[in-house]
């Protein structure tokens, strides 16, 4: 087997056993990535010659059976707006060409502290917003791999690491991991620290990971999580040990939640998420239709204002002498924040307030809620990076949320369901996702490209 | 579907402020990001609270603890 195919956790267990080096692992995803890259996509840099160096000393360190952590000697990718220490971070936009920043972000730090090798940087679209990145679906080369995250969700998927970081505000972790088929956590906000992380909107933005298995993603979590003095939104709550909780999952109670996901998904959508309640059913799970709060009428026009009226504040100064240097979808989404005014923002956290209230007493007698993940599988072109409608309430009350694949359309491209969590409760989504995980058994791959 | 009055006006109101700021040519290149946000600007206008709201906040968004709590029975 090439190692560029296992698994995070087994390729860990491997190197914690010495059966795998860490040379040996990234020199099989370095093949792989030669391979496919030139299709794909999916990088704006690799560090192969620091990678291989980081590489050989962990080999050694793991022979003599000294590990740094959980991740020694992983490569993963990391988004092109995490800051990385004298690696450019250029957030898809000329304007910051060239930028290279003098200290990691903390999520970066965290896992290179626990033994992570950071392969390099991925595509993302313009400053993590609306205009597409060069990046193209493993699954169909003619199709998005979704975005903001474009080339975290396309690296994973292809099999050219087993693990990346993205970001969401919108839907750019959970969308770009379900056209991907892949797994996409986007925990609570304030769960993982968004210190050194370019922003988009500072009250929606969410770090999150890409895997190839739920289980994968308990790893990355428990590595990312805690509290971070220098990220004021980050929770002080502790961190549980997420691995340790999918050592003993059980049927889930789910809440099925329908209308505004069943009025807006394709008709194939509807009918993978109508297969693979009925599976998670007879496999023993309690799936309940539930019904969604009033305010969720108002909760995309809410999220709407918020993110472009900071997005406009995030870019204002440079905005004034540099507009045209913005992308098109990038420059009239500031444009149009900064004609907001300061009461319909407030208005619009106000509705926020009210729904996260509201969507919390959703939860119920549920562990989780189940959606599809998208409204249809990736759309075909590289123009648009799909419809972030399904994703964004949960940005916009900050609940955890995580796709699965469930299935292939009649064109072979991923579906996926979205499961969403109770805030700082990922214990117990994880475990549901564990269990959807084992249940569906979605073990497809994309074609070979190379 | 036409656009009602009230998302009109603002959809007015917008596209004026852009002239103003950025000229006509750059407000009219931008006309869809300002139907856009009028769309939205309508709907949480629109939106009654059921009550006096906190607006979202640092410390509003997720009260400690409280968050944590079991839930009615069962589960994973």
């Amino acid at each position: 087997m090439d190692a560029y195919t296992l698994t995070l956790s087994e390729a860990s267990r491997r190197i914690h056993s010495n059966a795998l080096s860490p040379s040996e692992l990234l020199t099989s995803l370095l093949h792989r990535i030669d391979a496919l890259e030139p299709h794909l996509k999916a990088w704006v840099r690799i560090d192969r010659e620091g990678a291989m160096a980081t590489a050989e000393t962990y080999s050694q360190e793991a022979a003599e059976g000294r590990l740094r952590g959980p991740l020694h000697g992983i490569p993963v990718g990391v988004k092109d707006i995490f800051y990385t220490k004298g690696m450019p971070t250029e957030a898809g936009s000329k304007l910051l060409a060239g930028f290279v920043p003098h200290f990691d972000a903390t999520a970066v730090a965290k896992l290179r502290a626990a033994g992570a090798i950071l392969l390099g940087k991925t595509e993302t679209t313009e400053f993590a917003c609306f205009d597409p990145a060069p990046t193209r679906n493993p699954w169909n080369l003619e199709h998005t791999p979704g975005g903001s995250s474009s080339g975290s969700a396309a690296a994973v998927s292809s099999g050219m690491c087993s693990a990346a970081l993205g970001s969401q505000t919108g839907g750019s972790v959970i969308r770009p991991a379900a056209y991907c088929a892949v797994i996409g956590l986007k925990p609570t906000y304030g769960r993982i620290s968004r210190y050194g992380v370019y922003p988009v909107s500072w009250c929606l933005d969410h770090v999150g990971v890409f895997t190839r298995t739920v289980e994968d993603a308990a790893i990355l979590l428990e590595v990312l999580a805690g509290h971070d003095p220098r990220d004021p939104t980050s929770s002080t709550l502790p961190v549980p040990p997420y691995t340790k909780a999918l050592s003993r999952i059980s049927p889930p109670r789910v809440g099925l939640l329908k209308e505004f996901f069943t009025e807006n998904a394709s008709e194939e959508v509807r009918q993978n998420v109508a297969e693979t309640a009925e599976a998670l059913r007879n496999a023993g799970a309690q799936v309940v239709e539930t019904k969604l709060p009033t305010s969720f009428s108002a909760v995309h026009a809410a999220h709407r204002i918020l993110m472009i009226t900071e997005a406009a504040a995030v870019h204002k100064e440079a905005f004034q002498t540099r507009m045209m240097e913005y992308r098109p979808n990038l420059r009239r989404m500031i444009a149009s924040g900064l004609l907001v005014s300061a009461s319909t923002y407030l208005k619009a956290q106000q509705i926020r307030s009210h729904f996260i209230r509201e969507v919390a007493e959703s939860f119920d007698g549920f562990d989780c809620l189940l959606t599809p993940a998208t409204p249809t599988p990736a759309p075909k072109g590289l123009k648009s990076t799909g419809d972030p409608a399904f994703n964004s309430p949960w940005s916009f009350c900050g609940f955890p949320s995580l796709t699965v694949p469930s299935g292939l359309s009649s064109d072979g491209l991923p579906v996926g369901i979205q499961l969403v969590g109770r805030p700082f409760d990922e214990e117990r989504l994880l475990r549901a996702a564990c269990w959807c995980e084992r249940v569906i058994g979605f073990g497809d791959a994309p074609h070979d490209l190379d | 579907m036409g656009r009602n009055p009230e998302t009109e006006a603002i959809l007015r109101r917008l596209l004026e402020a852009a002239s103003e700021t950025w000229g006509g040519v750059q407000a009219e290149e931008m006309r869809s990001a300002f139907e856009t946000a009028a769309e939205a600007i309508g709907v949480v206008e629109a939106f009654t609270l059921p009550r006096m709201e906190e607006p979202a906040h640092l410390p509003t968004i997720f009260p400690p603890e409280s968050w944590r709590r079991a839930p009615k029975t069962g589960g994973t």
